[in-house]
Formats: structure tokens, C-alpha cells, sequence
């Protein structure tokens, strides 16, 4: 595959060719690095201060690198799950089964909605994309209430369903899929019901395909708001909450003696989607693209 | 769709109606139920008198009245609307061409891109774990594991601590702690936009870079001959995310936010004044529900005029 990068780093050190002086060059080099920085920044402080003994978590002139490193925050945080009711791994499964039922669930149904927004016809459609937007805009705050009383109503209550089901529902996937496959050739789709494909394999063996970078997307998003869901409002039976919410319970009663175990309970927060992420992105980078098309 | 399937005795408008609907059946029963019903229920609410009991939720319907306290007795709700929209669009110029950029530099080939890559994968998961806080209703976790909340001050602190020190005039000390600190605000926000640029970058025909290559176009101009116009529908779906992640945000601190003081102490921005409104000490569900709706009507004419103007120059290739 060949990805000509406009603007990449290696043109920093090549002048001529786009016509950039080289101090033009340095500074921009100069201007990445500090940009990186910045962005390393946050990881770094959250490092450091996961190890660091209380007495230098709690010097005022904060200190950003730890001098003494000690693990006693994460055996204090380990200890809190030994003596906890509800065993470690069941907060575990819990997250696990949230995780997966939902994300899968709102790739499929997103994807599932998207694709005739976005390329069929019919009474109704552009309704019904204009309502996606409106949709878009409404927080979640504003029609809490109702929907704590329409999922009391059919009982889903205090089951993990209170979190899975509603983003089945979600507006931002469907946006994001309904977009990205406006841009998938319709001549592709076309090829494909002449060569006898019916709706469902055109769907997932054409257009998905085509939009692998979409999905990926979305499944990063997905990912996070269900790894980070506590479902403190709907979920009350302690076998049933994720582990993000027994994490909380940690970070949200956390004084400043227990300052490191919130830094703890962060990274640990932080460290998971990033490795999982960092592993996902070859996915959405290494794809093909809109290939299969010879004019 | 131009090709008409035979003998099945419909149209082919009608085949792909029936389709389009079973695909969209299940997403519309959760969209239906989770978001339509509850939204209509809202939008009661903000014409009734709410009074909550112990035994359920009673109304009585009152017109225009909320409507009226919120914009001619409440002493925020006018300032706050007065003030919105013109910071939003300039933090949303902003996020948009600084995401575009991190979004080029990530999915570049170059000596060292892993380590790029890397790091300006960062704001990704920054800024997706601040949308969790907003989504899943505020969870202490992830706010603290994103930005802001616990490093923003240090940083701050370390600054004026540096800047002091080499002598600078307090006043430019707090020009550039400011522009720190809207750095900062703008990382966080940029997370989808990136991921939405990344997925749109990768979706461009590499034979198109070859034919530039070819015709003998120099990076800058294939920048903004091909990677530009293939970009514009990705630029425009970035920007109304953007926007609406702005509007939407009730928990996140930022410059660009205007805030109100609610107990004259703690100055929140104004979604968060409207759950205090809603389920603080007022316990006034109809008036925060007016609010909301006046908020999010708001919100939607700076979409519509944004999207309107920016779709006269998105370029669709098909």
C-alpha cells in the first residue's frame, strides 16, 4: 500500500522538494515535539504519581517525578478487593459480558441502520437522518428521568441490560457509519445484487468491508463509554455492578490519605483501553481502502 | 441504484423501503424507546407544572410559563445564552484543524511513526474517556484519568513557578497560562474528531495519491487538490460532532465554557446549572426542562447554519 503522508515528519529533514527552508523545517519540528509533549504529559504525571509514597504525593511543591517508588498503592488497592463482598472476578465477568453484549450490539444495529440511510431510497429516509442530528444534540442529562421510568417499566432495572440496551438505541454510531458509508461507492453495491447478493451479504461482505475504518472507530468509542459505564443510577445489586464501578467506589470515597489509590485506580482505568488501542489502531491504519473499483 | 431487479412486481423504491426498514427496525425500537418517548415526556414537562411525590410524577399543564421564568425571572439562563455561541465556534475551529493535523501525522509513514503514533494516540482515549463522564452520567474514574482534573492545577503551578522566574510581567504570565490551559481543552475534545479524520484519511483511493504522483504534484499541492477535497465530508462531520459535544458537555472545565454561579460560590456551566435547577434544592423539573429545550433549539440553528454553510463546499466523490 502506498500512503503518500502530506505533511509528515520526514520532510523535516528533506528541504527542496516542497519548498520549505529548514528553518521552516526545524521549527515545525520543534513545534511537533513540543505538541508531543504536551500530549505525553498527562500519562507521564499519572505514572509517576501512581508510585509515589504519600509523603510525595503530598509535598507542596508538587513533585512530578517520583524519587522513592513504591508498589503500596497497588497493594493497598488489591488489599480493598480481598476484603470486598463480591470477588474480584465477578466484577471482572461483569465488565466482560457489558463490554462485549453492548459494542457488538451497537456496531450491528448502527451498521444495520446505517446502510439504507445511506444508500437506499425510501419514504421517510431523510426524516429520519435530519432526526439523527436533533438526536445528537440532546444530552443524556435531559431525558433521564423518563428513561429511568420507561427501563423501571420493563423491568430492566438492576440488570446489566440498563447499560446495554439503551446505546443500542444511540445516535452517534448510526451518524458515524451512515457517513462513512456515503463515500462507499454505490456501483459496488450495485455490482454486488447483479452478481446475486442479497441484502445481508451486501451489508457484511461489501460494505463493511469498505467502511472497516468506520466500525473500528466506532468500536474504540463503544468500548470506552461500556468500560468506563458504572451504572450507579441503574444498577443496585452489588454482584451485578462492572468493575468500574467498584474502581469508583475507590476513587469517590478516596481522602487524601488514600491519594495514591485514586492515582492507582486511574491508571488502571487508563492503562487498559490504551494497550487495547494501541493494538486496535493498526486495524484502523493498516486497512485497505476504497479499493475494488476500476473506472 | 440505477439497476432494476426483475419480476418481482415492485418497485425497486419499494424493495429497498421494505429493506431499509428491517435493517432500521432494530436500532429504531431502542431509538423509539430510550430517546423518543423519553424526549416526548421532556418536552410535557416543559409546559407543565412538575411536582414529584413519593408516589410517582404528577403535571399540570401551565403553557408558556417555564418558558417565561427561564427567560424573564431566572437571572442566568439569558447571560449564559447570550454568551454561548460565539466561543463554541471558535473552540471548534480550532479542535477541528489541530485533529485534522494529528490525524495527518498519525496516519504518515516515517521513520519513527510508532513512537508518533504513540503519543497522539493519546487524546483519543483522553478525550473519548471525558465523553464516557458525559454518556454514562459522570463517573469519577474516568474524569480523573482524563485531563484536567488532577494535573491541570500542577501544571499551572509549575508554570507560573518557571514563568515567574525568569522575570516575566505577571500580565503576560496569565496570557500564557490561558493559552495553556486552552491547550489543554483542546486536546481533550479533539479524541473523535482525530479517530473520524484517521478513518476518513484511510478511506481515500491510494490510486489517486499515484496519479498525483505521477502528474508530477508536489506534497503541498496533492495536500490540497486531493487529500482536502476527499477529507471536506469528514471535516464537516468532525465540526457538527464538535459542536455537539460542546453544547452537550455539563461536566467539563474549560475556558471556552462560560460558567454561572449557582450558590455564588461554585461556578458550573450552564447544563449543570440546569440539573441543579431540575434536581437541586428547587426541585424544579418543569423549568429545567424548558431550559434544556430552549438550550437544545439553540444548539440546533448553530448547527443547521453551520452544516448549510459548510456543505456548499463538501465535495463528495461517487
Amino acid at each position: 500500500m502506498i500512503t503518500v503522508a502530506v505533511k509528515n515528519k520526514r520532510n523535516v529533514f528533506k528541504k527542496g522538494k516542497d519548498g520549505r527552508s529548514v528553518m521552516g523545517s526545524l521549527g515545525l519540528f520543534l513545534f511537533l515535539s513540543l505538541l508531543a509533549a504536551v500530549f505525553f504529559f498527562p500519562i507521564f504525571f499519572m505514572l509517576n504519581r501512581a508510585f509515589m509514597p504519600l509523603a510525595e504525593l503530598l509535598r507542596f511543591p508538587p513533585l512530578i517525578i517520583v524519587r522513592n517508588p513504591t508498589f503500596d498503592h497497588f497493594f493497598s488497592v488489591s488489599t480493598f478487593f480481598n476484603t470486598t463482598l463480591v470477588p474480584f472476578t465477578r466484577y471482572l465477568f461483569n465488565t466482560a459480558f457489558i463490554v462485549t453484549v453492548g459494542v457488538f450490539g451497537q456496531i450491528l444495529f448502527a451498521s444495520m441502520a446505517a446502510f439504507p440511510l445511506a444508500k437506499y431510497d425510501f419514504a421517510g429516509d431523510s426524516i429520519m437522518s435530519k432526526m439523527i442530528v436533533v438526536a445528537l444534540m440532546v444530552s443524556p442529562a435531559v431525558t433521564a428521568v423518563p428513561a429511568y421510568l420507561i427501563m423501571s417499566y420493563l423491568r430492566l432495572i438492576d440488570t446489566p441490560f440498563a447499560i446495554i440496551l439503551p446505546t443500542f438505541g444511540a445516535t452517534l454510531g448510526l451518524y458515524l457509519m451512515k457517513n462513512f458509508m456515503t463515500v462507499v461507492p454505490s456501483s459496488l453495491i450495485e455490482a454486488a445484487h447483479i452478481d446475486g447478493a442479497n441484502e445481508f451479504t451486501c451489508l457484511f461482505r461489501v460494505v463493511m468491508p469498505a467502511v472497516k475504518p468506520a466500525f473500528i472507530t466506532l468500536f474504540i468509542l463503544s468500548f470506552q463509554v461500556m468500560w468506563g459505564a458504572t451504572g450507579g443510577q441503574v444498577i443496585y445489586t452489588e454482584e451485578l455492578k462492572p468493575l468500574s464501578a467498584a474502581l469508583n467506589q475507590i476513587a469517590a470515597t478516596a481522602s487524601i490519605a488514600r491519594a495514591g489509590d485514586m492515582m492507582v485506580v486511574s491508571l488502571i482505568m487508563f492503562i487498559i483501553p490504551l494497550i487495547l488501542f494501541i493494538f486496535m489502531q493498526t486495524q484502523v491504519l493498516e486497512t485497505m481502502a476504497t479499493s475494488g473499483m476500476k473506472e | 441504484m440505477a439497476i432494476k431487479h426483475k419480476s418481482k412486481g415492485v418497485s425497486l423504491r419499494q424493495k429497498q423501503g421494505v429493506w431499509g426498514f428491517i435493517f432500521l427496525l432494530p436500532w429504531l425500537l431502542g431509538f423509539l424507546l430510550f430517546f423518543a418517548r423519553p424526549m416526548w415526556e421532556t418536552i410535557s414537562y416543559a409546559f407543565s407544572e412538575v411536582t414529584i411525590t413519593f408516589y410517582g410524577i404528577y403535571s399540570t399543564f401551565v403553557g408558556m410559563e417555564n418558558f417565561r421564568r427561564a427567560l424573564f425571572i431566572d437571572q442566568f439562563f439569558n447571560m449564559y445564552m447570550i454568551t454561548l455561541a460565539f466561543p463554541t465556534l471558535v473552540i471548534v475551529v480550532i479542535v477541528v484543524i489541530f485533529s485534522l493535523l494529528a490525524a495527518i501525522l498519525i496516519n504518515g509513514k516515517y521513520f519513527g511513526r510508532g513512537i508518533v503514533r504513540a503519543v497522539f494516540f493519546i487524546p483519543i482515549i483522553m478525550g473519548a474517556n471525558i465523553a464516557v463522564a458525559v454518556t454514562a452520567g459522570g463517573d469519577v474514574v474516568s474524569q480523573a484519568a482524563g485531563m484536567g482534573m488532577n494535573f491541570g492545577g500542577f501544571s499551572q503551578y509549575f508554570l507560573i513557578e518557571a514563568l515567574a522566574g525568569t522575570g516575566m510581567p505577571p500580565a503576560l504570565i496569565s496570557y500564557v497560562l490561558q493559552a495553556l490551559s486552552e491547550i489543554f481543552s483542546v486536546l481533550a475534545q479533539s479524541g473523535v474528531p482525530i479517530l473520524i479524520f484517521l478513518a476518513g484519511l484511510q478511506s481515500i483511493p491510494t490510486s489517486m495519491y499515484e496519479v498525483a504522483k505521477i502528474e508530477g504534484s508536489t506534497q503541498y499541492e496533492t495536500f490540497w487538490k486531493v487529500t482536502l477535497p476527499m477529507i471536506s465530508p469528514m471535516i464537516l462531520l468532525s465540526t457538527v460532532y464538535t459542536i455537539t459535544d460542546l453544547f452537550r458537555r455539563h461536566s467539563m472545565a474549560g475556558p471556552f465554557i462560560p460558567r454561572v454561579a449557582t450558590d455564588g460560590v461554585s461556578p458550573v456551566p450552564l447544563l449543570e446549572y440546569i440539573r441543579y435547577v431540575g434536581f437541586g434544592t428547587h426541585n424544579d423539573f418543569g423549568l429545567a426542562s424548558a431550559m434544556s429545550l430552549m438550550y437544545i433549539v439553540a444548539s440546533l440553528v448553530v448547527i443547521v447554519v453551520v452544516t448549510w454553510v459548510m456543505s456548499k463546499a463538501v465535495f463528495y466523490y461517487d
